[in-house]
């Protein structure tokens, strides 16, 4: 060991004279790494160079792929490191990696370290929330003191399935530009290849020698984006492309990816033998469901059964975690992933009588959207789809909190692959709109005297704004809840806070009432003979948009919601209102409606009534002064403060 | 004989104290009032409760038996499990058992076993294995109980509390009398019971401890590491007997192998120790790739800057992977060449470097904060988890410490400062390991109020210590270009414009970061017809009261020492003016001024002058003081939050 790190030593001091020589000599031998050639468009907005991005995809026969990343990042700081990680991610019963290479690289180029296989660590990737997953990770840690530097990661991964070919994303964040990209994605003639380019226009070509057909595409010089507000998802304007087979094997599973149609026939066909109970189970389902009287009915009593009785572990293992554990292993034990919660649930609707499909989505931030023109396996979660003669149900079968019918914020609004039998189709999941997300809050503010305010707040949320408080209520303590709610609410310095947190079950949207009473005391200082009170409530939350000459993207807001806002302040006969400016504000546009009124409801009684609601928009840059202005004249508004002095 | 019974005595006496109220823990053996529970007495808004925890740890391993009521379906996580263990040949985890009981409608009790195909089993690291498990069909009201015994012998340590409350929380240890060893007990909480005996088939003596009835524990705002706080036992094994063949013909030899019963003992261990003591003065510069400015570091001429050299040469060359160790990897030159290692490593090499440098250096274990302290009583080697460095040049010594790359020399990380540290040499002793330098903030704001209520300005903020590590740690975390905006958030709402006029220092740590931003807003702040209400601190130090709570269980720990200025001015526009400002005023907490505020304002023609200084002259306060704490907090943030008004003449 001593001696080998004693050569190595030794070698560095000799690499160092060679460079002094190698200056001097010529330029010919050039390093290619060497950040200077890094052109100086690439380097704006910039935390991360990726140098060169090449995927080298080859279908050797339907049980056999390989792909070869060779993936070369330029650090311009430690932002940049922080968006990536090196590492492999693979599947035990599925995945081989071999040939990992990564090799560090200094600003000038030059090669400083060359990575063994020993300081690459192998390790179970926990998400942080599976019970089990065959997922398992290499990688190393890497560090370098002096930014920037290179570093150049190649691995190969060999699977012994067909369905996972490439999605080429080079720019997949925010402050990352590329130099260079390309992919080449190779199978045997006999099979088919498809591809879809998003948002470029460059065309790939094609090799076609005697046995493969080979599809290239490569793409330089994409400048890095800003995250900016109203920022769409990155894949909204980035190029990407997205590879796809006709026909592939998954485990002992042969099946075809040409249509939606047949995908979906095939995830169905995998499940089969499994949303079927044993006869005990059946009788289960029936009593449960025997006293009611439609299908709706039914489909409320058997949901809630689920939320009651069976909880969500993520197990990650099986058939690419494609394939789900049967309903009656469910039942057994009270427990199941998303598709096995799915399964479960189409069971027992089965059972009761009423078909259903369980439906593969991409859930939480959509980044790449399944298109109804190019089919490809883009999805993480399953939900089950009732069509019903008049409007059909989707069920999210992994919530606890979540009223019948209602999908939340997770998966609205996007493409879902319903699966049978028969075949499958897209099909949009319901949308949440202004109709759906509400806020509506009462303050009262009862003003005792110069130095003490009694609150009184009663607050509605339905849709979207609802979800995450029925979920505190669920899965947390009382105790808890309130320490949680007074940060949630901006209600800080506050004293003798009761507050009561109630979920409306009856509604078909999550709905939740909150009442709050506290106080608020201040002691004044005998100079200030006034006291001055914010005409806004606390937990509005101001939007604000930056004057920005140099945004290209759209603005792009996909969560609508609206929101009355009523303030009242009674306050004693020995105050009079000093200085208040009655505020009379309408704004109309597209995007949003906003209007704020006050006015004096008697002698001791002011009243402020705001209504706000934002739709969802994209909206271009050019035609974004409406909606700067529009949220400037709410903050001016809302800084109005009311003045009480000593009547 | 005589032993036995007298270790009986003492078992009878105590365990009749316990029968009343000891749970039935036979397995399989769930009590109607178990199922039909629907709350902890002790613990009104607990969600779950740990009926019992029961732990053995033996010759023949360490087992487990735990009974779980849930309250609320909300808490059925606490029924997902992932158990680490080591593998060490055929003795893994064994007796691995698990049920759940619901009590259905007609009465009856629903049993369900834990699936054995359900536990799935994960190859960590090493020789570790991660056992996971759900237990099945927990729902609102169940009964879970769950047991394993892992074969790998150690004495355990054991855990008393809980994010849930415990029923009743029992340990015992069965351990041969040939190995010594010492229990030590953590925590608030008092035992309930203890109780001696001895295992005749173990032939070994037995120790019993119970705790009933153990609150959940609940982090608490400004507390430092829960660990202080946390119930739990821990062992230090100091001697074991043996009996040694001398050689084929002759008997055994009885022999006592003393492991470290004094701290001298264990100094002298660690002195010994191959991956510690024995690296002592191992020559390092010559292994850094860079070998030539290594050199060039160790010779340079005045000591202090020689020894400042070499500190900033490894903080920056050398990272710390994030893993604390008081030894090393044993493999110094290899975590050279990758660059980042475990603390231990990159204190080794700090060390050893200043060694070469002819610097006075002195080698401190000690134990991270978030840890928990330091008990000195015993001498226990598996104390400690981190090792640094005591430097001396004259009369001036310092603590240096290189696993933090965003600090100085002159401060050692929060984590490591934990009260005291052992000297690792002949005659070892106990130092106090503490800051000298107190964090210091400035900021300097200068800003023009025009009729509408809107401001404009200049911010200029220089900082140092603590204060600035964390401005460097979040430079470095963030994307770029949200720098500004985060570190200026909460400082005046809806900034318009910020330039970035200038930011210092930024990779220099030894040099207070310095920044200037012009700032511009466009929306005011709070306004009504006549009058506009100016934010008294442009950036108060507390800008909500954090002590929220009537009763407070721990310690108070502030961040650390500090003193922070604010010097703002306010040039209110032509035809205003001051209807109300703030007095000069100054107030403090503690007998000897611990925390000190002071405010001065003063008007000079159309400007308002502000100066406000706060000085944290300490930052560990007994929970003895809450109330008192509370009340100076009350007063502080309701002082520092006030508003100027200015209004129409």
């Amino acid at each position: 060991m001593k001696k080998l790190s004693f050569r190595k030593n030794n070698m560095f001091r000799t690499l160092s004279y060679f460079l002094i020589f190698q200056t001097v000599i010529s330029q010919a031998f050039e390093n290619k790494y060497d950040v200077k050639l890094i052109p100086q468009l690439l380097l704006e907005n910039a935390d991360l160079v990726i140098r060169n991005y090449n995927i080298d995809f080859e279908m050797l026969s339907i049980d056999k792929t390989v792909n070869k990343e060779h993936i070369t990042y330029t650090f311009l700081n430690e932002s940049g490191v922080n968006k990536v990680k090196l590492a492999a991610f693979y599947k035990e019963s599925q995945d081989k990696i071999s040939n990992i290479s990564i090799k560090l690289f200094d600003k000038n180029g030059t090669l400083v370290r060359k990575f063994k296989q020993s300081d690459i660590a192998d390790y179970p990737a926990f998400d942080g929330f599976s019970v089990k997953t065959d997922y398992r990770i290499k990688y190393a840690d890497f560090y370098y003191p002096d930014f920037p530097y290179t570093i150049e990661f190649e691995y190969d991964k060999s699977s012994n399935h067909s369905i996972g070919f490439p999605i080429f994303t080079p720019q997949f964040d925010f402050r990352i530009s590329i130099e260079s990209a390309s992919i080449s994605v190779k199978v045997p003639l006999n099979d088919s290849l498809r591809y879809k380019i998003y948002n470029s226009t460059v065309q790939p070509s094609f090799i076609n020698d005697l046995k493969y057909l080979s599809c290239n595409f490569s793409i330089t010089g994409l400048q890095a984006k800003n995250k900016e507000e109203f920022n769409p998802s990155i894949f909204k304007y980035v190029p990407y492309v997205v590879f796809a087979p006709n026909k592939f094997k998954f485990g002992k599973y042969y099946g075809q990816l040409d249509t939606w149609n047949n995908f979906g026939k095939f995830y169905s066909n995998l499940n089969k033998d499994k949303p079927f109970f044993s006869d005990e189970n059946k009788a289960k389902v029936l009593e449960l469901v025997k006293n009611c009287k439609s299908d709706k009915e039914k489909i409320e009593v058997l949901y809630n059964h689920l939320q009651k009785t069976k909880r969500y572990v993520s197990i990650q293992i099986g058939v690419g975690g494609m394939q789900c554990f049967d309903a009656d292993f469910v039942e057994q034990y009270g427990f199941g992933d998303c598709k096995a919660l799915s399964n479960y649930m189409q069971a027992m609707l089965k059972v009761a009588g009423i078909t259903s499909h369980v439906a593969l989505v991409y859930a939480g931030e959509q980044l790449l959207e399944p298109d109804p023109n190019f089919t490809a396996n883009l999805f993480n979660h399953a939900i089950l789809f009732i069509p019903l003669p008049n409007d059909s149900i989707w069920l999210e079968c992994t919530s606890e909190t979540l009223p019948v019918g209602y999908l939340g914020s997770f998966t609205n609004n996007r493409n879902a692959l319903i699966t049978t039998s028969e075949g499958g189709y897209l099909k949009k999941t319901p949308k949440y709109g202004l109709e759906t997300n509400k806020i509506t809050s009462n303050t009262k503010v009862e003003i005792i005297d110069k130095s003490i305010q009694l609150y009184n707040v009663r607050l509605n949320l339905k849709g979207i704004p609802a979800e995450l408080v029925g979920q505190l209520n669920f899965y947390t303590s009382p105790k808890d809840q309130e320490k949680w709610i007074i940060n949630y609410l901006q209600i800080n310095n506050i004293q003798d806070l009761k507050f009561k947190i109630e979920n409306i079950k009856t509604d078909t949207i999550p709905s939740i009432k909150i009442e709050l009473n506290y106080k608020k005391e201040i002691n004044i200082n005998s100079i200030n003979n006034q006291i001055n009170i914010s005409t806004k409530a606390d937990f509005i939350q101001n939007r604000t948009i930056k004057n920005s000459k140099l945004r290209i993207e759209n603005y792009y807001n996909n969560n609508a919601l609206s929101r009355l806002d009523t303030m009242q302040f009674n306050y004693p006969t020995n105050l009079k209102l000093f200085d208040f400016k009655n505020v009379n504000s309408e704004l109309n546009y597209d995007f949003g409606h906003y209007n704020k009124l006050s006015y004096l409801n008697s002698d001791n009684q002011l009243i402020i009534i705001r209504k706000f609601h934002l739709d969802c928009f994209d909206i271009k840059p050019n035609d974004s002064a409406y909606l700067k202005s529009f949220f400037d004249q709410i903050i001016r508004d809302d800084k109005q403060v009311v003045t009480f002095i000593n009547n | 004989m005589k032993y036995i019974k007298f270790f009986l005595f003492i078992h009878l006496s105590t365990i009749f104290g316990q029968l009343k109220d000891r749970p039935d823990m036979k397995w399989g053996k769930i009590s109607m009032h178990e199922l039909t529970m629907t709350s902890c007495n002790f613990d009104s808004n607990a969600m779950a409760l740990i009926l019992f925890d029961y732990g053995e740890s033996t010759p023949q391993g360490f087992f487990k038996h735990t009974r779980i009521k849930v309250f609320k379906k909300g808490a059925s996580n606490i029924a997902n499990y992932r158990i680490p263990y080591f593998v060490s040949g055929s003795k893994d985890i064994t007796q691995f058992e698990g049920t759940s009981y619901n009590l259905q409608k007609n009465g009856t009790i629903q049993k369900t076993n834990l699936d054995r195909n359900t536990i799935f089993y994960t190859e960590f690291r090493d020789n570790i294995q991660l056992a996971s498990f759900s237990m099945p069909n927990v729902i609102e009201g169940t009964v879970f109980e769950f047991k394993y015994k892992l074969g790998f012998v150690n004495a355990f340590d054991w855990q008393f509390q809980d994010l849930y409350p415990i029923q009743w929380s029992e340990y015992k240890t069965v351990i041969p009398s040939s190995i010594q060893f010492q229990d030590f007990l953590f925590g608030n909480l008092k035992v309930d019971y203890i109780s001696k005996d001895y295992d005749v088939n173990e032939q070994a003596p037995t120790k019993t401890w119970v705790m009933k009835q153990v609150p959940a524990l609940k982090p608490e705002p400004y507390m430092d590491s829960y660990q202080n706080y946390l119930s739990k036992l821990e062992f230090q094994i100091f001697a074991v007997e043996g009996y040694q063949s001398i050689n084929s013909n002759n008997p055994t030899v009885k022999y006592v192998r003393l492991t470290y019963n004094t701290w001298n003992k264990v100094s002298e261990f660690l002195l010994d120790d191959p991956y510690f003591g024995k690296l002592f003065g191992n020559k390092v510069a010559g292994k850094f790739a860079d070998a030539d400015s290594v050199d060039n570091i160790i010779s340079i001429k005045d000591p202090k800057n020689r020894m400042i050299a070499c500190f900033k040469f490894v903080q920056k060359n050398i990272k710390w992977n994030g893993n604390y160790y008081a030894s090393t990897s044993g493999s110094i030159g290899k975590t050279i060449s990758k660059r980042t290692g475990i603390s231990g490593d990159v204190n080794m090499i700090l060390f050893n470097l200043l060694i070469q440098a002819n610097i006075r250096v002195e080698p401190v274990i000690i134990r991270t904060k978030n840890i928990g302290r330091l008990e000195t009583t015993y001498p226990m080697t598996d104390r400690f988890n981190h090792f640094i460095v005591k430097s001396s040049i004259g009369d001036e010594s310092w603590f240096l410490d290189a696993t933090d790359q965003n600090l100085p020399f002159d401060f050692v990380p929060l984590n490591s400062l934990n009260s005291a540290g052992l000297t690792v040499e002949k005659e070892p002793k106990f130092i106090a390991v503490n800051q000298k330098n107190i964090s210091k903030r400035n900021i300097v704001t200068q800003f023009l109020v025009d009729k509408s209520g809107t401001l404009t300005g200049l911010y200029q903020e220089k900082s140092d210590g603590y204060f600035a590590s964390d401005i460097r740690e979040n430079y470095k975390s963030i994307d770029k270009n949200k720098f500004t905006e985060n570190h200026l958030q909460g400082i005046i709402n809806n900034i318009e414009e910020v330039s970035i006029s200038n930011i210092e220092n930024i990779l220099l740590n030894d040099k207070p970061i310095k920044m200037t931003f012009k700032i511009s807003s466009d929306a005011p702040i709070s306004v009504n017809n006549s009058q506009i209400l100016l934010p008294l601190l442009i950036k108060p130090d507390f800008k909500n009261q954090p002590f929220m709570d009537d009763f407070r269980k721990y310690d108070i720990a502030m961040p650390f020492v500090q003193e922070s200025t604010l010097m703002n001015s306010y040039t209110i526009p032509e035809g205003y003016e001051i209807t109300y400002l703030p007095t000069s005023t100054k107030i403090t907490f503690g007998l000897n001024d611990e925390i000190v505020w002071t405010l001065r304002t003063t008007v000079e023609d159309k400007t308002i002058k502000i100066l406000s200084k706060m000085n944290l002259n300490k930052s560990e306060f007994s929970k003895d003081q809450y109330n008192e704490f509370k009340s100076f907090f009350s007063d502080l943030v309701l002082k520092q939050n006030e508003k100027i008004i200015i209004s129409k003449k």
